[in-house]
C-alpha cells in the first residue's frame, strides 16, 4: 500500500521541520554540546553522499544529459553562495554568526518584549526562506520517486538538526524565553510545508521541471556540506576518530537505505 | 524597420526547421506512427550515444563497436516490446550507419516497420535502447496515432511510450 504522493510529501514535510526542531531542542537543552559537532560530522556524510549518490544520478536518468547537469549544478552552488552572501537564504550555525553571543546577555532585557530586532527577525525570516525551499526540493525528490523523496528528507532533517541548534543560541543568546523560542523555530520550520504543497502543486504540471529542480537541491547540499559545515569540522581538534566514524556512517546510511534497483 | 521584417520571416520559417535537426549528445529522435495495422518507428541517434565518438574508428575496438552498435539496433525482438495482445510481427528494418563523409557529427538512423494483428490493443511500446546504450539520456519522441498526436520524452527511468 502506498499513500497518494501528496500526503506523502506533507509527512515528509511536517517530519522534517519538526523533527529536526525537536533534535535541535534534545541537543541545547539535554545532550552536552559536543554531541551538536558529532551531529555536524553525521549530516555532512549525509548531504555529500545524498547529492552524488542518489539525486545526480536520477538527474541523469531523469533525462538530463551531462552536459545539461553539471553547467546547472555548479550555477546552484554558485546561486547558493550568492543567495547567502546577500544574506536571502542563510544556513549559518550559532557560534559562525554570532561570535559574541555573549555579549548579548547583558542588554537581554531590551528583547523582552514581542518586538523581533533585526537580528533575531533576520534568522527567522532567512530560516523560514531556507525551509521554504526545502519543502519544495522535497516536493520535486518525491514526484521524481517516492525513494528519492524520504532519502531527501533525511538529508534535510540531517542538516536542519545543526542549523536550528544554532538557531536557539542566537535566540536564547537574544534573551528569549526557550518555549518561544521553541515556537518560534517550529513556526518557520513549518514553512517547508508551505513550499512542499506549492513544489507539488506547480511542478505536476510541469514534470520537466523536476530534474532541474533535483540539481538545485544537489547543489544546495554539496554547498551546506562543502562551505558550511566541513569548515567546523576542519577546526574541531578533539574525537577526530568519532568525526570520521559518524562522517562514515553518514554516508553508509545514504548508501544501504537505497534499495535503487536497476 | 520594414527591412527588419523580411529578415524575422525567414527566421521564424528557419528556426523551427533547424530546432528539428539540432543535434544534441545524449539526445535521440524518435518518431512513431500507427496507421491501421501498420506501426513505423524511425529512429535517429547521435553516433555518440551508440559508440562514445563521432568519426571513422581509428582501431579494431572501434570497429567492433560500431558494428555492436548496428547489431543492437538490428535486434528488434530484445530492442521494442510491444503488448502481447497486440500481435506485432516486425516486417522491415533498416539501419543505416553514418558515412564519415566529413563534418563533425554523425547520426545512425534506423526504421522499424511493424503489423499488428489487434492494433486497438497497442497502448504502449517499450524499449531497451537506454540499456544498450548508456550514453543516450532521453528520447525526444512523437507519436501519431488514430487517438490524434502528441509529444513524450522517454528517459532511461521512463522508457515506455504510451498511446
Ligand atoms: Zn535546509
Ligand atoms: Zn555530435
Amino acid at each position: 500500500m502506498t499513500l497518494p504522493l501528496l500526503t506523502q510529501i506533507v509527512a515528509g514535510c511536517l517530519l522534517g521541520g519538526l523533527l529536526s526542531v525537536f533534535a535541535a531542542a534534545l541537543v541545547m537543552f539535554g545532550l552536552p554540546r559536543r554531541w551538536l559537532g558529532y551531529t555536524v560530522s553525521f549530516s555532512t556524510g549525509i548531504l555529500l553522499a545524498t547529492a552524488t549518490l542518489h539525486l545526480m544520478p536520477e538527474v541523469l536518468e531523469a533525462g538530463l544529459t551531462p552536459h545539461e547537469a553539471f553547467p546547472l549544478l555548479l550555477a546552484g552552488i554558485l546561486g547558493f553562495f550568492a543567495l547567502e552572501k546577500f544574506a536571502l537564504w542563510r544556513h549559518a550555525h550559532g557560534n559562525d554568526a554570532h561570535p559574541d553571543a555573549s555579549h548579548c546577555e547583558d542588554h537581554t532585557h531590551s528583547h523582552h518584549h514581542m518586538r523581533l530586532d533585526d537580528g533575531t527577525l533576520s534568522i527567522l525570516v532567512g530560516d523560514g526562506f531556507h525551509n521554504f525551499t526545502d519543502g519544495l526540493l522535497i516536493a520535486a525528490a518525491f514526484l521524481a520517486d517516492p525513494k528519492l523523496g524520504w532519502a531527501t528528507t533525511l538529508a534535510i532533517i540531517a542538516h536542519e538538526v545543526p542549523q536550528e541548534a544554532g538557531d536557539f543560541a542566537i535566540l536564547l543568546a537574544a534573551g528569549w524565553q526557550r518555549a518561544r523560542a521553541l515556537f518560534w523555530n517550529g513556526v518557520s520550520s513549518l514553512a517547508s510545508l508551505f513550499g512542499g504543497v506549492i513544489g507539488y502543486w506547480a511542478l505536476e504540471r510541469a514534470l520537466e521541471w523536476v530534474p532541474h529542480i533535483l540539481t538545485l537541491a544537489a547543489a544546495s547540499f554539496l554547498y551546506i556540506a562543502v562551505a558550511d559545515l566541513m569548515p567546523r569540522l576542519k577546526r574541531e581538534q578533539q574525537g577526530l576518530g568519532w568525526h570520521g566514524l559518524l562522517l562514515a556512517a553518514g554516508i553508509a546510511i545514504v548508501v544501504f537505505s537505497s534499495t535503487h534497483s536497476h | 524597420m520594414p527591412k527588419v521584417l523580411p529578415v524575422l520571416a525567414a527566421l521564424t520559417f528557419a528556426l523551427p526547421a533547424f530546432a528539428q535537426h539540432k543535434h544534441v549528445h545524449g539526445e535521440g529522435r524518435l518518431d512513431a506512427v500507427l496507421d491501421k495495422d501498420s506501426v513505423t518507428l524511425e529512429l535517429e541517434l547521435p553516433l555518440d550515444a551508440a559508440v562514445g565518438f563521432e568519426r571513422a574508428p581509428r582501431n579494431e575496438k572501434e570497429k567492433a563497436a560500431l558494428a555492436n552498435a548496428e547489431k543492437t539496433l538490428k535486434d528488434t525482438a530484445t530492442l521494442w516490446h510491444f503488448p502481447a495482445a497486440a500481435g506485432c510481427v516486425v516486417q522491415e528494418v533498416a539501419v543505416e550507419m553514418p558515412k564519415f563523409d566529413g563534418g563533425e557529427h554523425a547520426d545512425i538512423e534506423a526504421r522499424y516497420r511493424f503489423r499488428c494483428s489487434n492494433p486497438t490493443a497497442l497502448k504502449e511500446i517499450e524499449t531497451t535502447l537506454f540499456k544498450a546504450m548508456p550514453r543516450l539520456y532521453r528520447l525526444e519522441a512523437q507519436r501519431v496515432g488514430p487517438a490524434g498526436q502528441g509529444a513524450q520524452r522517454l528517459t532511461p527511468k521512463a522508457p515506455v511510450l504510451a498511446w
